[in-house]
């Protein structure tokens, strides 16, 4: 607006001017209104009447002239009232026209100013458009070497895991068999245990009876102990059945029990043992738990 | 040796299928064995002086563990070899015998004339001796030392206290066939039978002899004075009194526990009863009162109660009667009920069991009655067995038996079945042996 203002002053200050001319012409007659309302007051002309007929006449012929003076004044001020009324007329008018030219220009500027605006906004739009569609194309190029090096790199690791199993199923295989080999040697070692243990088993329990009835023969208890005692004792054995240590564990309570137990075993040294030194292993240090049981 | 079971027996062994690289104990139990007399050797005692040696000291031990039945003592010609007391012994050789126990000794004798007894109590399995003694005598003593000596490898090997050095009481009847007369001697001997000294000499019966608890007096019946009457005798000074001469029957005596009172069977008031005598005071308490026969009272080992024999029930058979401190008296209690007989019954040094005659497949055998089970085993199998008594330590039983005819003593171990060994076969016939309590030193 000021700008406009500014480009057409010439124009504005001819307007500002014409409007306080305007402004000052409608307050200045307002007085004059009202002296036009006093002079028709009928009052005024009745007392007036009373006055001299010598006189009338010429004072009708002067107010006769007066009237047709004061009837031309006021013709001519009704005239120019009403020129008056048709320049106000014709500058309001005419300021309608320029307000409305104005505005129309105003509506032009801003139309050209919104259309500066659109214009501007389609550009930059436009731009914005233009660069998005940079950068998605940037995207898009990125995106495709991105995959593209992703497939690489997957096609590396496929191959590279393709490798991988490979050697895995190659130690696997390697594994595998080694286990298997393992497992044949520990089935042919656990065959040969268990031979050796059924071969061992047969001769632990043949000892064990050896070794029962030597000591059985030579236990001696005192005459008239109790049939229900109870004696426990370890031994230890030298490789060749030798007794070399007795000792009760748990007493019987009767010393001389306890004694014929002791006995029994010394008695009975060397006891028959294995010659097999791995089956003499179970025989070096036995429990011995007496008991003549009740008869 | 009485083998009790010839058979073994279970076999239960642990831990035999682990493997033989781990280290695991073998288990294994024995079961039978067999009980029997253990295996003893005594090598006879070493005496280097001139002359014989006066006493067999390895002799006398010998018997003496023989006859306890629990041990069975090698005779001389088994002994591999004769050690002393400093000779080195050959182990194997002896291990290669049944004994299990060696006993070497030596008698010398001192200046004093007095004899140096000295032995050793060997293991044979573990060549350690057990007990070594050593003992300074007069001549006449050393017997007694051979029977401490059997006391002390009896309480070594057995320990229980050994009953050898104690003394036997007993009644010898012999005939005088060219007189027509009999003679009665009551004597009193070692626990074998050795060492006899004669107590008393009559031509008329005598019964019964008691040993006082002290073991210093004798109570016992003599006829002498043609009627039964009950005396009291000291051993060293042969003195003696008369505690029972009431009208009708005095016999039976037995001495209470602490000594001071005496039990016995006296039919002064008419009928067979049990009394018992305050000895210092002279004091009489009747204890039974029953018509049926009530005789052979003899002590508990607490001194509150008496067995007895009575036919109250028709048959011979035990009682029990209790006799508090205040001599309040209970009521008879029935003991015996298997049998038709049971009579002349004591009590064992711990009171548990009663030795007692019973008849038997119609012979009077000795039995012992477990006073806790009620049940009698029977010591012996022959025909006459009678008057049962005690060794001190309750371990054997010495009793009168018939042997032809004629009256002998058998020793027999409670605990077993052995054969009963037979005292020193005496002149005469030997009746009624009382075992004295343990000597003092």
């Amino acid at each position: 607006m000021l700008n406009w203002i500014r480009e057409n002053s010439i124009a504005f200050t001819f307007a500002v001017f014409f409007h306080l001319l305007l402004f000052s012409l409608l307050f200045a007659s307002m007085p004059e209104d009202k002296a036009d309302n006093i002079v028709f007051k009928k009052g005024d002309i009745v007392q007036v009447t009373a006055i001299n007929m010598n006189n009338y006449m010429a004072e009708v012929n002067k107010i006769k002239q007066q009237k047709a003076t004061e009837k031309r004044q006021h013709e001519a001020l009704q005239r120019k009232k009403i020129a008056d009324k048709k320049k106000k007329k014709e500058a309001l008018k005419k300021a309608q026209q320029e307000k409305k030219r104005k505005q129309v220009e105003k509506k032009k500027a801003e139309k050209k100013k919104a259309e500066a605006k659109r214009k501007k906004e389609a550009k930059r739009k436009k731009e914005a458009k233009r660069k998005k569609e940079a950068k998605r194309k940037k995207e898009a190029k990125r995106k495709k070497a991105e995959k593209k090096k992703a497939l690489e790199a997957e096609k590396k690791r496929k191959i590279e895991k393709k490798r991988q199993a490979e050697e895995k199923r190659k130690a696997e295989k390697q594994r595998k068999a080694n286990a298997e080999h393992q497992a044949e040697l520990k089935r042919q070692s656990a065959q040969d245990e268990a031979i050796r243990e059924i071969r061992s088993k047969g001769v632990v329990k043949r000892y064990v009876a050896l070794i029962q009835q030597k000591i059985e023969r030579n236990w001696r208890q005192p005459l008239g102990s109790p049939k229900r005692l109870e004696c426990k004792i370890e031994i230890v054995l030298a490789t060749n059945g030798r007794v070399t240590s007795v000792e009760v564990i748990k007493s019987s309570g009767n010393l001389s029990f306890d004694r014929s137990v002791e006995n029994a075993v010394r008695r009975a040294s060397p006891l028959p043992v294995p010659t097999d030194l791995f089956i003499f292993k179970k025989f070096e240090v036995m429990r011995l738990l007496f008991d003549p049981g009740r008869f | 040796m009485y083998r009790i079971k010839l058979n073994i027996l279970l076999i239960s062994y642990v831990c035999l299928l682990a493997s033989s690289q781990v280290f695991a104990v073998l288990d294994v139990e024995i079961r039978g064995g067999f009980q029997s007399a253990s295996p003893i050797a005594i090598a006879p005692f070493s005496w280097t002086q001139s002359g014989a040696i006066p006493v067999d000291i390895a002799s006398v031990i010998r018997s003496d563990l023989a006859r306890s039945g629990v041990f069975s003592p090698l005779e001389n010609n088994q002994l591999p070899e004769r050690p002393t007391m400093t000779s080195s012994i050959n182990w194997s050789r002896w291990k290669s015998t049944q004994a299990e126990n060696l006993v070497v000794g030596q008698v010398a004798r001192n200046k004093q004339g007095n004899f140096i007894v000295e032995f050793k109590l060997l293991d044979i399995y573990t060549g350690k001796t057990s007990i070594e003694y050593r003992y300074n005598v007069k001549s006449k003593h050393l017997r007694r030392v051979a029977h401490q000596i059997s006391d002390k490898i009896y309480q070594q090997l057995m320990h229980t206290k050994g009953a050898f050095d104690t003394l036997i009481a007993y009644v010898v009847v012999n005939n005088n066939i060219n007189a027509n007369k009999r003679v009665y001697t009551l004597a009193v001997a070692d626990s074998d039978g050795y060492a006899e000294q004669i107590i008393l000499r009559s031509k008329k019966p005598i019964m019964s002899p008691a040993w006082s608890p002290d073991g210093q007096k004798l109570a016992y019946v003599s006829f002498e004075k043609n009627r039964s009457v009950v005396y009291i005798q000291q051993l060293k000074s042969g003195q003696r009194k008369i505690v029972a001469q009431y009208k009708g029957i005095n016999s039976a005596p037995d001495w209470s526990p602490d000594g001071k009172r005496l039990a016995m069977t006296l039919s002064k008031d008419g009928n067979s009863e049990i009394y018992i005598l305050h000895i210092a005071s002279g004091v009489l308490q009747r204890i039974t009162n029953h018509h049926a026969i009530d005789t052979a009272a003899s002590w508990s080992p607490d001194g509150r109660s008496l067995v007895f024999t009575s036919d109250r029930a028709g048959k011979p058979q035990i009682y029990q009667i209790t006799v508090n401190q205040q001599g309040r008296v209970g009521k008879a209690k029935r003991v015996t009920y298997l049998g038709s007989y049971n009579a002349g019954a004591s009590f064992s040094p711990d009171g548990k069991s009663l030795i007692l005659v019973t008849r038997n497949k119609g012979g009077f055998r000795v039995g012992r009655l477990d006073l806790n089970t009620r049940k009698t085993q029977l010591l012996t199998l022959s025909h006459l067995d009678e008057s049962p008594t005690f060794s001190p330590n309750g371990k054997m039983v010495l009793y009168a038996t018939e042997l032809r005819g004629r009256g002998i003593l058998e020793a027999i171990s409670v605990n077993s079945n052995h054969a009963p060994q037979r005292l020193r076969v005496l002149s005469g016939d030997v009746r009624e042996p009382a075992w004295s309590p343990y000597r003092s030193r």
